[in-house]
């Protein structure tokens, strides 16, 4: 699935991603590939994304919307996003 | 003129130059951030405006159920007109509140308008059309920052809960350097065929796109009523500090033009003065010569 995070300042991460697990209101979800529509508020925590090439990435947030549509899954960070860490094969 | 009034003259336009070729400096360079800031948000507003499209026509489909969306009997309207807090910056002011001006008295026919100013001079100008200021907010400086923007926002969205019924905010959008352009978008209460007139408008290139996608019945998590009522008001935080970021840009860019439209003029202005005080040197010297030679004359 296409995966964007993006803040008010700038795009976080852009491209192919197998899962990402958030933070959910309700507790923490992981979104795969084929995952129904779905919108909801997420709050303070770590974002894991697992890259197509196994390259992980994990980012920490402070809220945010998440959006996820057949093909394409957005997250909305509305406060501050750090990245992490990074880790797995480079490119 | 006398040649030593001209050169005086010469001096204070040069003065002026420097000043005018510093202040174009200066806001070039605040021109460069605050136009990559306002781009680089677009991605973000895009995706706000489409949620807040998407969450509206799921509401109306539930049976519109959302306080955020739901139009009541007008009795007051608030119009937030987005200015800057300084000036010589070209047309920029005049623009947008000609514009502003233009439009509230179309919304005035439908019911009393009051006005939030953002910035100084959108203040200044309608207190001088006598207009009740509601709210005057000031000092935003020259980059919109989101913690000062944030109580800002969820202040109009208290006015919304209370007191009017329609809130519009107007701002300039930040086309090129060369071009801003004034426009008006409907914050609240938010409607679906509002918010795709204004995508039109502003992203055309991402509208047919946007259009084109298929009407998905999404799952809300926890509730769509909670959904409602707890992302409307941080989408339209969002949508306020885009527009402050336009309006910043614009603000700049309109600021470096007429900046080094004024340096410009300025370097006209000291060439035809130059011009001018070399005539009146030279005639100075051509009579002082025919004074002595004919002095010489009446002497010998």
């Amino acid at each position: 699935m296409k995966l964007s995070l993006i803040s008010h300042e700038k795009t976080v991460f852009q491209g192919e991603a197998a899962s990402v697990t958030l933070p959910g209101l309700a507790g923490e979800l992981t979104v795969l590939d084929g995952h129904i529509p779905l919108i909801t508020p997420l709050k303070k925590g770590k974002i894991e994304i697992h890259d197509k090439k196994s390259k992980d990435f994990i980012f920490d947030i402070e809220r945010g919307i998440l959006e996820v549509q057949p093909k394409e899954t957005t997250v909305l960070v509305t406060g501050e996003v750090f990245l992490y860490c990074q880790a797995g094969e480079k490119n | 003129m006398k040649s030593k009034e001209i050169k005086q003259k010469i001096g204070s336009v040069q003065n002026i130059s420097k000043i005018t070729n510093a202040m174009g400096l200066v806001s070039a360079v605040k021109m460069g951030k605050a136009q990559t800031l306002a781009l680089n948000s677009r991605p973000f507003a895009l995706k706000v405006y489409q949620i807040l499209k998407k969450l509206s026509a799921h509401q109306k489909k539930e049976g519109a159920t959302g306080f955020y969306f739901k139009e009541r009997p007008v009795e007051k309207i608030l119009a937030v007109v987005v200015s800057s807090d300084r000036g010589f910056c070209g047309p920029f002011n005049k623009n947008i509140l000609n514009y502003a001006q233009k439009q509230i008295q179309e919304l005035e026919k439908t019911a009393p308008v009051e006005i939030a100013a953002v910035g100084k001079k959108s203040a200044a100008f309608f207190r001088k059309k006598g207009r009740k200021i509601k709210i005057e907010f000031s000092g935003i400086g020259d980059f919109g920052k989101l913690n000062e923007i944030r109580p800002l926002a969820e202040l109009f969205v208290k006015y919304f809960e209370k007191e009017y019924q329609k809130i519009y905010i107007i701002f300039t959008d930040f086309v090129t350097t060369f071009a801003q352009e004034p426009c008006m978008v409907q914050l609240l209460p938010v409607e679906e065929r509002i918010l795709e007139d204004f995508l039109k408008e502003r992203f055309p290139k991402d509208f047919e796109k946007i259009m084109s996608e298929p009407f998905l019945e999404y799952v809300f998590e926890p509730s769509s009523k909670d959904i409602y009522e707890s992302l409307v008001p941080e989408l339209v935080t969002f949508e306020v500090y885009h527009s402050i970021l336009e309006a910043n840009a614009s603000e700049h860019s309109a600021r470096m033009i007429a900046m080094k439209n004024a340096s410009d003029n300025a370097k006209e202005i000291i060439k035809l003065l130059i011009l001018d005080y070399n005539k009146a040197r030279q005639e100075q010297i051509t009579s002082e010569l025919g004074e002595i030679t004919s002095a010489k004359e009446a002497i010998s």
